[in-house]
């Protein structure tokens, strides 16, 4: 299980427990599995089903990572990132993490310029992606003045 | 006895239309009710799922819970395989080996309807196993190309040797694809597609067809390995390879091939000298620019053209020679520049500054200019 020993080891490293995260993800079912094993790792998840839906959670609940599928409904994970620096009213959603299926060299880029410090692309193995996720939430809590 | 046979007639009709409307009517609640039925479901298999894939719960305690719904484990499971890699895809793979998914998805191979055919080549990709091989290079074969090329696409998700046979049987029946699909095939292919495009370049006995397919693809791919073999291509007794091999280079940019560009640029045949100068062009260089000077006065407008597009694409030092050429003496040459500088708009100078190619600018020509001396039909 190296990867599972991966996650337990940056877990210890990391001062902060039970990370809120608000996870943005159209899938019922790959929502289900991760949240399940986010929970399992102290998490404590909340969920939004499209952008309109993110933004809102995110007005009246401060979030320590947020991870975004790019392809939702309503706006999409770009809009939702541009909203977050725009509008005044929505809290410091913290370390934004990006999943999505798309590959392409500008969708990679666009989110890094609109503040993700990470970006996983799908497939993706969910150990390794709680492990970013560990990490992403080091990467905020050592700069937690917000971007834009 | 005429009135008696109407109404028999009518009350036949009648009572089809009734037994057909009640069939629409059940069939409708029991789709309905197996939608239902499937979802709620779904919803008590999703966490079992999750204890599953996180080691929580044995695989038998699995299989125990999935019980007879196993079509339905089987959407899962494809639904997951498609999003997850790492450790749950190995617990995916396990748990659809012991359900038989990858047998019955074999075994869909062979039905007579050919969208299930096309299913199951495709679920064959997703588990992404060996065993599945064989079977679908067989459905290479299949009478229906969706088929043939959901086959094809699943043999290179794969990604084992037998990929690379799989492409050179497509590749050798041109009929059979798009190029555009099979770009897309070879894609999913990666390292593997560039053996069998070799063999098929460097092979004396394969179609002319399927040649200029394989240097198509290496082109649009920029498969910048095999330019060895393009290279190869430049000397090909055929126009249309040479021609192919120029375009397919020329995608590739490899400063390399400048030599060969400019040998060609004086091909004897016109086509070869057009695609050339084209070529030229996409490589920026000032060695090009004595040939495409000369190639203003080809007697072939398409070469004129070409080389006219090519020395805009080059910069400040392609415009001045357009620009001295307005005032040459050979009329091919002064008009093809006239026409290349007009419709460049005269802004040469600001497009130079920006560091953009003329080429690039503009529409294509709608016709061609006054011939004053009989020229090569191009």
């Amino acid at each position: 299980m190296p990867y599972l020993r991966t996650v337990i080891f940056t877990m210890d490293s990391n001062p902060v427990s039970n990370p809120r995260i608000l996870v943005v993800l159209e899938d019922d079912s790959l929502f289900a599995i991760l949240s399940y094993k986010l929970e399992r790792q102290g998490f404590q998840v909340s969920r939004a089903s499209d952008g309109i839906e993110a933004l809102e959670r995110m007005e009246r609940q401060r979030f320590d990572l947020l991870l975004i599928d790019i392809l939702i409904q309503k706006l999409d994970g770009f809009q939702v990132m541009r909203e977050i620096q725009q509008r005044e009213q929505v809290q410091d959603p913290g370390a934004m993490v990006v999943i999505s299926a798309r590959e392409d060299e500008d969708d990679i880029l666009s989110a890094f310029r609109l503040g993700c410090v990470d970006y996983v692309t799908i497939p993706f193995s969910i150990n390794v992606l709680i492990a970013r996720l560990y990490n992403a939430l080091k990467h905020v809590q050592r700069s937690p003045v917000r971007s834009g | 006895m005429i009135a008696e046979a109407v109404q028999y007639l009518v009350a036949g009709i009648f009572l089809n239309s009734a037994l057909l409307f009640l069939i629409i009517v059940a069939q409708r609640l029991l789709t309905a009710s197996h939608q239902r039925w499937a979802s709620r479901r779904r919803t008590e298999l999703l966490p079992v799922f999750a204890r599953y894939m996180s080691a929580d719960i044995s695989i038998e305690d699995m299989l125990t819970e999935i019980g007879t719904s196993v079509d339905l484990a089987e959407e899962m499971i494809l639904g997951f395989l498609r999003q997850l890699r790492g450790s749950e895809r190995s617990k995916l793979l396990a748990l659809a080996h012991r359900l038989r998914l990858l047998e019955r998805s074999i075994g869909r191979l062979n039905v007579w309807d050919w969208r299930n055919r096309d299913i199951a080549a495709m679920q064959l990709g997703i588990y992404g196993l060996r065993e599945s091989v064989p079977e679908l290079a067989h459905s290479l074969r299949d009478k229906r190309m969706e088929v043939r090329f959901t086959a094809a696409r699943s043999m290179g998700m794969i990604g084992t040797p037998e990929a690379g046979s799989a492409l050179l049987s497509i590749l050798n029946r041109p009929e059979l694809m798009e190029t555009t699909r099979l770009v897309e095939i070879v894609q999913k292919m990666g390292g593997q597609a560039i053996q069998p495009l070799r063999q098929m370049l460097e092979d004396p006995d394969y179609p002319l067809e399927s040649k200029l397919i394989a240097i198509d693809l290496v082109g649009d791919l920029q498969e910048y390995r095999l330019l060895d073999v393009l290279h190869a291509s430049l000397r090909s007794p055929e126009p249309e390879v040479v021609i192919r091999s120029l375009k397919a280079i020329s995608k590739i940019s490899s400063p390399g091939s400048i030599p060969d560009f400019l040998r060609l640029a004086e091909d004897p045949a016109w086509e070869i000298r057009a695609q050339a100068v084209k070529a030229l062009g996409t490589m920026h260089v000032d060695e090009g620019l004595p040939i495409l000077r000369r190639a203003l006065s080809d007697p072939s407008y398409w070469v004129r053209r070409n080389a006219a597009q090519s020395l805009a694409a080059c910069g400040y030092s392609g415009g001045e020679i357009l620009r001295e050429a307005r005032l040459d003496s050979d009329d091919f040459a002064r008009d093809v520049a006239n026409y290349q500088l007009q419709r460049s708009n005269g802004s040469l100078s600001r497009h130079e500054a920006a560091g953009l190619p003329l080429a690039e600018r503009g529409a294509e020509p709608t016709g061609l200019p006054d011939r004053s001396r009989p020229e090569v039909e191009g």
